[in-house]
């Protein structure tokens, strides 16, 4: 039995300690937000946050997580970072086919949590383990520039 | 809007085929209460067989009382945008804002929401806005002439002095308006239109001009239903299962040698009934499995940590005791 907390809510969960978080996430307690892409951290679909740090919850074992505070896709608007981040990405129309879309958006609200301007390395560097088969990049890019408030970007405005 | 500009009025219609037409568009009391608009897409006609088809409904148009307009559409949305530029079809000649439709996805069945030029359920070949450009504009012009002419009945006036707007029927004459909502009940006791006046490019309001995806809220915040999200009851889980012989213990072995297919059976058995044991050759019919979705959560949980890439050194373990 492990103990997980998950978006401010502690889980009681009944699993093998090397089950991946993604999948207590997704098939235990029915959070199908996070995704899975590969299984193996390389394209970034399942991103979440431990302790405010992106992780791949793909390739974290829970028995790791005992003392962590995990947020998903799910709660992740309830940031200041991540509301922005939101608002930024329907701003500018970001999502295509939307899959890896969560885990942007969590790698996105991580950086910009800890990074509030962050410039076009900085972005790069966060976002680059971050997969799009749409090639959202250049949006991507523009968006987390929209959330920080970007003078390049201060006519888009955000919706809300 | 005033009187007369919220599209062609009744008396500008074309005449159309009343028999086609039926077959294309039915209207009725749906369940529940509200104006149900049922269509069938399109069938490239090919005798009789082909003309039985286009009798058949393919997608659905719903008012409830409320006013909310359900629209169920069989293409998919994959990130071309089909879940924005349907709803804008049916929504440019019903007279309502895309704020004001649900979308609602057609349920698997071949029969009733084939592809209207690919002739089964599918979705692709840019065939979405082609196929349904047609019918899904008739199909919100028939909602919307049915409406307005509930409305004008229930006024006393003439219907061409009625005109719609964002989901209401307004008489410019006496500022009168009523809400969809409040005329699908009179409006599902008419009977079907004759003539489906479609706009004029020049009149439209949404096709062609910028909108906002309908689809990207959901995806921005999590609750997007991909095919991965969807749990059916009697779900069965599957993993593909690599054969660790050659990889990893050096073996060299045909690829339809006894040896290997008893192996990789030998692991996936494992995996899966936890027997322990060395399974029988016969049970190999390739390296994988399947589970029960609610079932042996144990099972489960393991074939999808072989899904998560770990199964390599999982099997490479079993693979060696059962080599």
């Amino acid at each position: 039995m492990h103990s997980l907390k998950i978006n401010g809510v502690v889980h009681q969960v009944d699993v093998d300690d090397d089950t991946p978080l993604l999948w207590v996430l997704r098939d235990v307690l029915g959070m199908y937000g996070t995704k899975f892409g590969c299984g193996m951290a390389l394209c970034g679909a399942c991103t979440v946050h431990m302790n405010g740090t992106p992780i791949r919850s793909c390739m974290m074992p829970v028995s790791a997580l005992a003392a962590a505070d995990i947020t998903t896709i799910e709660a992740i608007g309830e940031t200041a970072a991540g509301k922005k981040i939101q608002d930024a990405w329907l701003a500018h129309e970001v999502v295509q086919c939307g899959y890896c879309q969560s885990g942007q958006i969590m790698s996105a609200t991580a950086l910009l949590a800890s990074n509030p301007n962050p410039d076009d390395n900085a972005i790069d560097a966060a976002m680059a383990g971050n997969i799009c088969r749409c090639g959202t990049y250049v949006r991507v890019r523009e968006a987390i520039k929209i959330a920080a408030g970007h003078p390049t970007f201060v006519n888009v405005g955000l919706s809300s | 809007m005033k009187a007369g500009q919220s599209g062609p009025s009744l008396d500008q219609a074309a005449a159309v085929d009343g028999v086609s037409r039926r077959g294309f568009l039915k209207a009725g009391a749906a369940l529940g209460g509200g104006l149900l608009i049922s269509f069938s897409l399109p069938v490239l006609m090919r005798g009789a067989q082909a003309q039985e088809q286009a009798f058949a409904p393919n997608a659905y148009v719903r008012i409830d009382r409320e006013g909310r307009v359900f629209l169920t559409i069989q293409p998919v949305e994959m990130g071309q945008g089909t879940y924005t530029s349907m709803p804008a079809l049916i929504a440019e000649e019903l007279e309502v804002g895309l704020d004001q439709v649900v979308i609602e996805h057609a349920p698997a069945d071949d029969k009733r929401y084939a592809n209207p030029m690919l002739k089964f359920q599918v979705t692709g070949g840019s065939t979405s806005v082609p196929g349904n450009w047609k019918p899904l504009r008739e199909a919100g012009a028939a909602a919307r002439i049915l409406l307005v002419t509930a409305a004008a009945k229930q006024w006393g006036v003439p219907v061409d002095h009625c005109s719609a707007e964002r989901g209401k029927v307004v008489h410019a004459g006496s500022g009168r308006q009523l809400g969809y909502g409040e005329l699908v009940d009179a409006a599902a006791q008419l009977p079907f239109p004759t003539t489906l006046p479609l706009k004029s490019p020049s009149e439209f309001k949404l096709i062609g001009t910028p909108a906002k995806r309908t689809d990207s809220p959901g995806k921005v915040n999590g609750t997007a239903v991909f095919g991965i999200d969807v749990r059916p009851e009697g779900l069965k889980v599957a993993a593909v299962m690599l054969s660790p012989v050659k990889r990893h213990a050096g073996q060299r072995r045909s690829r339809t040698g006894a040896g290997r297919e008893e192996c990789a059976s030998s692991a996936a058995h494992r995996e899966f009934g936890g027997s322990g044991g060395r399974s029988h050759g016969s049970r190999a019919q390739g390296a994988g499995g399947v589970a029960d979705q609610m079932e042996a959560r144990g099972q489960r949980q393991s074939l999808q940590r072989h899904a998560a890439g770990q199964h390599q050194d999982r099997l490479t373990g079993h693979g060696r005791r059962g080599a």
